[in-house]
């Protein structure tokens, strides 16, 4: 080898790595996108003259059965059929949705009653534009193995948390309505908290039946089950639809449209359980849902509490907006900016139903 | 020659042999569930079975530690010779160098998200970050030592300072520069997957954490395993290219080290 092919060889060889990865990636989107039905270009001759205007929407997690509707709307065309091309932003674990809507990155987002009160307190408010799941469906667990059959026994205990300020302020509550101490060990664990448990590192979680409880059911782990709303604590909606003050000022048309086509998914998911489940699992993708079983079984227990009976998807009760955020206000889990307890808010800001079609 | 090489890689072969075939039986006596610690052949069985659903993550990733390491490599040069022209220049940059170096990725890497969102730009970030730093350390060194014979004699025959920067100072500072290259390669794979790992549309980063939310430990360890050979692969590759551009540097680095291994034998 002579110096000349030496100096083409090295700068040749990384350069065909990039042209390599380049080309790979190019390709590889080209393939996503002619895959995707969502580009605008190919479905011109619809009955939707109008342009698509682009949303975004910040998930509280990864892909689950709380998020049915959404994904059934966008497989069924909805958002599209209403002007709307909604981009489903990826989970962080690290970016609240929350942080996504008020900081205008996100259009909507998905939240949660605590969240919303925090927030406010913050001085970044959302705004709640639907209960997603009409009744609180956590509850806190141990192993049945554990012998801990009370709340009240669970003072001194190993709580396995996920580092909000309002958890410790719930947990014990429930302890102390039981008639315990409410004294407890708080571990904030990044990891999945059910998997602590079940390795014994920790001796309860906070988690929600039709996910985690149902997850334990076809793992053949036996739990007690310690609903919170048995426990004093007052029934709250959790996850939320969330929106922020700028986009209700300047795009509610918008946000009405994008309600009709998640109202529309929302209800089908009530009464498809296995299509919707199945609609959910083609378009979040198979890499998000190993075990198809799983979604069938928590969509079966999802489809029943959406809503109850005879109402309508989303509706939200001032009742309900007082008693939780009062208790937590109370309890002193709130605070604002400056790390100041906030012990009062006006709780009617928080939410609205005028997005809802009547 | 050839087959001397091969043979040099075989008692790591075998000690991975050893460690793997270790692990399988440690699973397989039922000491610890295969849910927590999947058995290496499930762990690839997994990597082949779900290849079509990884593939796209890997490209995603690959691209962004490929121009990571490329915006890298061209700053880590620049800032090198930069440091190198003055001391002023050195006494400036350097200590804002190390600093850039102590900021926690893990803290930064969720607000680069909400300031430049979810696309490419905030990961090839991360990867500049972690890699430009190695090799502008490295070349900065390796301008420093140049041969000081070399040099008087460049300076005899009056070559003007550039004259001496590319024919004399920047080939001696290469082998340090590919050093320092070789460590930027080997971080950049994990650089692409902090970035992923707080939020993106598909990377290695989001499917394991994916894959760990549905519980799937198996799909993470194929992850991992897919995000090891990557790392490899471009630590290879800068080997290689090391190996072809500078000849002179192999040799007689293989040459040391065999009289040393000699020496310590007798």
């Amino acid at each position: 080898m002579n110096s000349r092919v030496r100096l083409l060889l090295s700068i040749g060889l990384p350069v065909l790595l990039i042209i390599a990865v380049v080309g790979a990636f190019l390709l590889q989107q080209q393939r996503t996108n002619s895959n995707s039905p969502v580009t605008s270009a190919t479905q011109s001759p619809q009955q939707t003259p109008q342009k698509l205007t682009k949303m975004s929407l910040a998930l509280d997690w990864t892909p689950n059965t709380n998020h049915t509707g959404i994904y059934v709307a966008l497989k069924e065309g909805w958002y599209r059929q209403q002007g709307i091309d909604l981009q489903i932003l990826p989970y962080s674990p690290n970016v609240s949705p929350d942080t996504l809507v008020s900081s205008g990155k996100a259009d909507v987002g998905i939240s949660s009653t605590e969240s919303i009160v925090a927030d406010k307190a913050t001085g970044q408010p959302v705004v709640s534009i639907a209960a997603i799941i009409q009744h609180n469906t956590s509850a806190l667990v141990t192993l049945a193995s554990s012998g801990i059959n009370r709340p009240r026994d669970l003072d001194g205990k190993i709580y396995g948390g996920f580092g909000a300020p309002y958890e410790a302020a719930v947990v014990g509550a429930i302890i102390k309505k039981d008639g315990g101490k409410g004294t407890f060990k708080n571990v904030t664990l990044n990891v999945n908290a059910m998997d602590a448990l079940k390795s014994h590192r920790i001796d309860f979680v906070w988690v929600f039946e039709g996910v985690e409880g149902i997850e334990a059911q076809r793992e053949g782990v036996k739990l007690n089950v310690f609903p919170i709303t048995n426990y004093g604590i007052p029934d709250y909606y959790t996850p939320n639809l969330i929106t922020g003050p700028n986009q209700i000022k300047h795009e509610p048309d918008l946000l009405k449209k994008f309600m009709a086509a998640t109202s529309q998914g929302y209800e089908y998911a009530r009464t498809h359980v296995d299509e919707s489940a199945q609609m959910l699992i083609d378009e979040a993708g198979k890499s998000v849902f190993p075990d198809p079983g799983f979604v069938m079984a928590s969509q079966q227990f999802n489809s029943k509490h959406y809503a109850d009976p005879g109402r309508k998807w989303g509706l939200q009760d001032a009742v309900a907006w007082h008693g939780y955020p009062t208790f937590m206000l109370d309890a002193g889990a709130i605070a604002d900016a400056a790390g100041k307890p906030v012990k009062s808010m006006d709780f009617a800001s928080l939410y609205t139903n005028e997005f809802l079609t009547q | 020659m050839k087959l001397q090489r091969l043979a040099s890689y075989g008692p790591a072969f075998v000690l991975t042999v050893v460690l793997l075939a270790l692990w399988e039986l440690y699973v397989r006596s039922g000491q610890i569930s295969m849910f927590i610690l999947p058995t290496p052949t499930a762990v690839l069985q997994a990597l082949i079975e779900n290849w079509d659903v990884i593939y796209p993550h890997t490209v995603q990733t690959m691209m962004e530690t490929v121009l990571g390491l490329v915006i890298s490599t061209i700053l880590g040069l620049l800032l090198a010779i930069i440091l190198d022209l003055s001391v002023w220049a050195r006494r400036a940059i350097y200590p804002l160098l190390v600093t850039s170096q102590t900021i926690p990725m893990i803290a930064l890497a969720p607000l680069l998200l909400i300031w430049f969102g979810h696309d490419l730009g905030p990961k090839v970030i991360i990867v500049t970050l972690y890699c430009f730093f190695p090799i502008a350390v490295a070349c900065a060194d390796g301008l420093l030592s140049s041969d000081p014979d070399l040099l008087r004699l460049m300076l005899s025959m009056r070559a003007s300072r550039w004259q001496i920067l590319w024919l004399v100072r920047l080939p001696g500072a290469m082998p340090a520069f590919f050093s320092g290259l070789r460590i930027a390669a080997t971080y950049s794979v994990t650089g692409a997957i902090v970035g992923e790992y707080v939020g993106a549309y598909q990377g290695l980063g989001i499917y394991m954490q994916t894959s760990a939310n549905a519980h799937a430990v198996v799909l993470v360890f194929a992850a991992i395993v897919v995000t090891a050979l990557l790392s490899l692969l471009l630590f290879g590759l800068v080997s290689l290219i090391e190996r072809i551009a500078l000849p002179w540097y192999q040799g007689s680095r293989m040459r040391a080290f065999g009289q040393i291994g000699a020496k310590s034998r007798r």
